[in-house]
């Protein structure tokens, strides 16, 4: 494998989302292209992670897991990150594109942080002997799900549109506090992941399957949170559709507003 | 560090082989699970979709 | 209808500190006038308090060992008794509708609000802080205004996310289910950091570590005090 494959697949999906700053239509085929991406790269990346790194020399096989663990993590956090972006956006300035995007980058992220701490605890177990601890990384982990959750939830429970984008985004606005809070309020209890799960070694095979993995569920999430946010537009249409004698409501194709 | 190495030379079973064994079946465990958690979340964005 | 000089449409809306002190006055009258809430509060973190002693065996020791642990955790549950109700009385007789009419700045009624719930919580920790001294055999080690003073900015922390995220919760569906959901998360560094503090004031701070909780806790309240008065106006102005 060319140690820069990589990198250079990675220019696909950054070089889409860059592009979709300046001409939204992109998305329309952007997401197809990424979803061929990641359907070639998730089971090559599964390939590279089971068989062709090498085993580390404390963990052995078991450490495989971060393959698929460390880059949903790392999707999870930029769902949330994109949420956060969303919710300011539209307290700045009303749009439905806004609203429809945080709920899509926030139910993505809630997916990808659910399966990412599944998988760590997983890990946990023949490494660290448990399934779980309080550590300021897992407890803000813990939090951060619950806290999401809930702001589907209450999504879920508002039916004025307006209102309930609106709260979401006050919620989402606020949401990037607690894991910092909680992050720091951990460390002075104790910490425990930094020192224990992260590889010590740099094996550059290794270091090629991860970024492999974050390429590969990199085109993954932007193919979810462009469904997710087509299914949020279609569900506000209906919400805000003029009765039927008047037509079926438009939902509008790609990223316009 | 070297009392390792020579209680090593000395009598190999008495020191571990500094790393764990096995393990496959919390590997294959994961895998399995990201696997079906995209199936399934992709299977829910497609039964939720509409269609214009 | 000619407009006089001094006709209601004419006059100024009162300023921030005005509006704040009428909101908070309304709701400590409201309070005192029926005690409903504080009475309520009281029995539920007695019982809690209670609860936890049975729950773990009524063990000496092991109840001494983590009893600032119980009595925060009777406050929290006790909070969101005190937070729900905050937000139900604005509903009845269109309450909130009427603040708004009368052109009071929706962050007095925050600060309003929050200063209240504040006022409740404080009280009832320092109700229940000699009962849990009584009950779990504390010694107060650093000193009861020390106690006092924790117990008050917790109470200030709590009551500010908690006033927050009621306004959201009272006015959506499943309104008992959300509240705890949303609040619990931003509520665990102020659980850790006061229990944190509280535990210290119980067993002695040989190392010192009593400002660092104090600092955390300050840094919450400036977070969720300043969070809480850009964000309310927003969420109360559609309602």
């Amino acid at each position: 494998m060319p140690s820069w494959l990589a990198n250079a697949l990675l220019i696909l999906p950054a070089g889409l989302l860059i592009a979709i700053c300046f001409k939204r239509d992109l998305i329309e085929i952007g997401w197809k292209v990424m979803a061929v991406q990641a359907a070639i790269m998730l089971p090559v990346g599964a390939w590279l992670g089971l068989s062709w790194a090498p085993p580390e020399r404390e963990m052995g096989d078991v450490y495989r897991i971060i393959y698929a663990h460390v880059p949903q993590v790392w999707m999870a956090l930029l769902g949330v990150t994109l949420n956060f972006g969303c919710s300011v956006a539209y307290l700045m300035k009303k749009s439905w594109t806004a609203d429809a995007l945080a709920e899509a980058s926030a139910e993505v992220g809630l997916y990808f942080g659910i399966v990412g701490v599944t998988l760590g605890a997983i890990w946990g177990k023949p490494t660290w002997g448990v399934y779980w601890t309080w550590d300021p990384r897992l407890t803000s982990a813990a939090v951060m799900l619950i806290y999401y959750t809930g702001y589907l939830a209450m999504r879920r429970f508002t039916e004025n549109p307006d209102t309930r984008a609106t709260w979401s985004a006050a919620l989402g606005t606020f949401g990037i506090v607690i894991p910092v809070t909680v992050y720091f309020s951990v460390v002075w209890m104790k910490s425990l992941h930094q020192v224990q799960s992260t590889p010590k070694t740099v094996d550059p095979q290794m270091v090629f399957a991860l970024r492999w993995a974050a390429c590969a569920f990199l085109c993954l999430l932007i193919v979810f949170v462009y469904q997710r946010y087509k299914v949020a537009r279609a569900a506000l249409a209906r919400e805000v559709a003029p009765p039927e004698a008047l037509g079926p409501a438009p939902v509008p194709k790609g990223l316009t507003t | 560090m070297s009392l390792v190495v020579l209680l090593a030379q000395a009598d190999p079973s008495r020191v571990g082989a500094g790393r764990i064994q096995g393990g496959w079946e919390f590997v294959t465990a994961a895998y399995v699970l990201t696997l079906l958690g995209i199936v399934l979340y992709a299977a829910s964005l497609w039964v939720r979709r509409r269609k214009e | 209808m000619t407009l006089l000089a001094d006709s209601p449409a004419t006059r100024r809306p009162p300023g921030l500190l005005a509006a704040t002190l009428v909101v908070l006055r309304k709701d400590l009258l409201i309070e005192w006038r029926t005690r409903a809430r504080l009475n309520a509060l009281l029995f539920f973190a007695i019982s809690t308090l209670l609860l936890f002693s049975f729950a773990l065996g009524a063990k000496s020791a092991v109840l001494k060992a983590h009893a600032g642990g119980y009595f925060w955790l009777a406050i929290i549950f006790a909070s969101i008794l005190s937070l729900s109700e905050s937000f139900r009385i604005e509903g009845e007789n269109a309450a909130l509708e009427g603040l708004k009419l009368a052109a009071i700045d929706a962050r007095a009624v925050f600060i309003g609000k929050a200063l209240g719930n504040t006022v409740l919580l404080w009280g009832l920790g320092i109700i229940l802080a000699p009962l849990s001294i009584a009950v779990f055999d504390l010694n107060v080690m650093l000193g009861l205004w020390r106690l006092v003073g924790i117990i008050g900015i917790g109470s200030m922390a709590i009551s500010a996310a908690g006033t927050f995220y009621s306004a959201i919760a009272s006015n959506a569906r499943a309104r008992d289910v959300l509240l705890p959901i949303l609040l619990f998360p931003v509520l665990v560094p102020v659980i850790i950091s006061s229990v944190g503090a509280t535990s210290l004031i119980f067993e002695g701070d040989p190392m010192g570590q009593m400002s660092s909780w104090v600092g955390m806790l300050g840094v919450l309240n400036v977070i969720y005090w300043a969070l809480g008065l850009v964000l309310f106006p927003r969420i109360t102005e559609d309602i």
